[in-house]
């Protein structure tokens, strides 16, 4: 197959993909703002606890409720740990999947946006919309988490790291998230 | 509100079928059993559902469940695919109850408040037996049932032909665009109707089946005919010699137009992409930069984003009934 057919395949393939695709270079934005605007509380911390039962009365569905050891709060406290509510679960030999529901084990290191009102149990504002997971990134020895589903944050640990540069699904400093996440808050959660 | 509309990302559970049943493309629901992977699917071949008996503004029960029964009749009209849903009657019962009833209507929760709608399933952990999936749609938003669609209102058949492809075992698929706007992000593309992000209220798009959702439900349910008359095409993703996992690799085929996509889902960066139809086909992988990506993986495999969309360097050949020969592609970071 000669260049110039490919080429032209390749390009057919790319238009055919999707118009916007020609935008994907492009950062799609985080729903950042509506998601700090939102949320009650906004905690970074570690998973210590996820315990499946029965829903409440009223509710025949199975939920898991998911402990949160907090490191560090960005809006709002609830102390220094916090339970949360996850639609779904397993209860005895019946497990129930709520699609889009995030699985939280024990030991997951997250960014958490909550909802909640009154004393109520929080819960994770649009299912897994609401959860930044934090991981080890083997190339850069660093950490990194999803960047409001389009973008990725990588918390550096050497200044090197930082040089990259950000693009879709590239690296962005996990500080530099916090620090936009700060700003929201105190901008009321309004851009 | 539009960003906030998609519908339910997929589960992070599924992800442990897609990651442990590479043998085909597309992310299909599943469950490990005793260590291997069944397919979450249902085995009857006939199976019915129920509606709730409850309306919201604009919609009535009546006109809700006649528009998700044109919902699954689109899955069910497919020729090369074997599936068979009925609607069994109206019930009381809400989506989301543990009651071995397959369940579908509107409903609200406070902690599915910003999703559109999404399927739940409940199966036996020991046997990978489906005992139940239901459909929930958030009565909290504004529906349609009209025929051409309604301003600022979303489609019930769309949404519930999105849904229906859950109910079947599909996964989302990843053949859509999206771009900023305003506070929220627009769909601007979309080549299935698995993509899992919601088009604008007003739009019937999604009521329409393409290439890469008729591929995903006949891997599933096969047809007699189906893996005769299309093929499959085999490869492997890497980059410096170390195998890319979660890549979403492309194939469109050169006559017909038709795309269809899958993900490379095993240790060595293999795919496999399943009812492709014969032919020529123009093959890329590309990281998976738009959408969330819990939408496809469960959020604890280290998919790798770090690379370039790359072309093999030649057309990949498809036949019928079989499999391309194994392509390598060789991918650079960003």
């Amino acid at each position: 197959m000669n260049r110039l057919h490919l080429a032209a395949a390749a390009a057919l393939l790319t238009a055919c993909a999707g118009a916007a695709r020609l935008h994907a270079t492009v950062i799609v934005p985080a729903d950042l703002p509506e998601l700090v605007a939102e949320a009650r509380t906004i905690v970074q911390g570690r998973v210590v606890s996820a315990e499946a039962r029965p829903a409440p009365a009223g509710e025949r569905g199975i939920e898991t409720l998911v402990t949160i050891a907090a490191g560090e709060y960005l809006k709002g406290s609830l102390g220094s740990h916090v339970t949360i509510r996850v639609p779904g679960g397993q209860v005895g030999d019946r497990r129930q999947i709520v699609i889009g529901a995030p699985v939280l084990r024990s030991g997951d290191d997250v960014i958490l946006f909550l909802g909640g009102s009154g004393p109520s149990v929080p819960w994770i504002l649009g299912l897994n919309q609401g959860v930044f997971r934090i991981r080890a990134d083997a190339r850069f020895a660093a950490r990194r988490e999803r960047f409001t589903g389009e973008t990725r944050v990588v918390e550096t640990e050497s200044d090197s790291v930082r040089s990259m540069a950000p693009g879709p699904a590239g690296a962005v400093p996990l500080a530099a998230f916090k620090t936009r996440i700060r700003q929201l808050v105190a901008e009321g959660g309004i851009r | 509100m539009i960003a906030a509309a998609r519908r339910a990302a997929a589960a992070a559970v599924f992800a442990t079928a897609a990651l442990a049943a590479p043998t085909h493309a597309y992310l299909k629901l599943g469950a490990v059993v005793e260590d291997e992977t069944v397919a979450l699917k249902w085995r009857a071949g006939t199976i019915s559902y129920f509606v709730r008996n409850e309306g919201v503004p604009n919609v009535t029960a009546a006109e809700f469940q006649a528009a998700v029964q044109r919902g699954f009749e689109t899955w069910n009209a497919v020729e090369t695919a074997e599936t068979d849903f009925q609607f069994a009657g109206f019930t009381s019962q809400q989506p989301f109850d543990v009651d071995d009833v397959n369940t579908i209507g509107f409903r609200q929760r406070q902690e599915l408040d910003r999703v559109l709608a999404t399927t739940g399933f409940t199966y036996i952990v020991s046997t990978g037996e489906l005992v139940e999936a239901d459909i929930f749609f958030n009565s909290r938003f504004q529906w349609t049932t009209a025929a051409n669609g309604q301003a600022g209102r979303f489609d019930v058949q769309a949404i519930a032909t999105h849904e229906a492809g859950h109910f079947l075992g599909l996964g989302h698929s990843a053949l859509g665009e999206t771009v900023r706007e305003g506070s929220g992000r627009r769909v601007v593309a979309g080549e299935a109707v698995m993509f899992p992000i919601a088009f604008s209220p007003g739009g019937i798009n999604e009521r329409r089946l393409r290439a890469d959702d008729i591929a995903g439900v006949s891997d599933i349910y096969p047809a007699q005919d189906f893996r005769r008359t299309t093929g499959s095409i085999q490869g492997r993703v890497e980059r410096s010699g170390r195998p890319i996992f979660g890549a979403h690799v492309v194939a469109f085929n050169q006559e017909t137009g038709e795309l269809v996509g899958g993900f490379t889902l095993d240790d060595d960066g293999g795919f496999v992409i399943a009812g492709v139809s014969p032919g020529l086909h123009v093959v890329r992988a590309e990281p998976l930069d738009d959408g969330e990506l819990e939408s496809f993986f469960d959020g604890v495999t280290p998919e790798d984003l770090n690379f370039r969309a790359t072309f093999p360097d030649r057309l990949v050949v498809v036949p019928a009934g079989g499999s391309s020969e194994r392509i390598e592609i060789s991918v650079g970071a960003r």
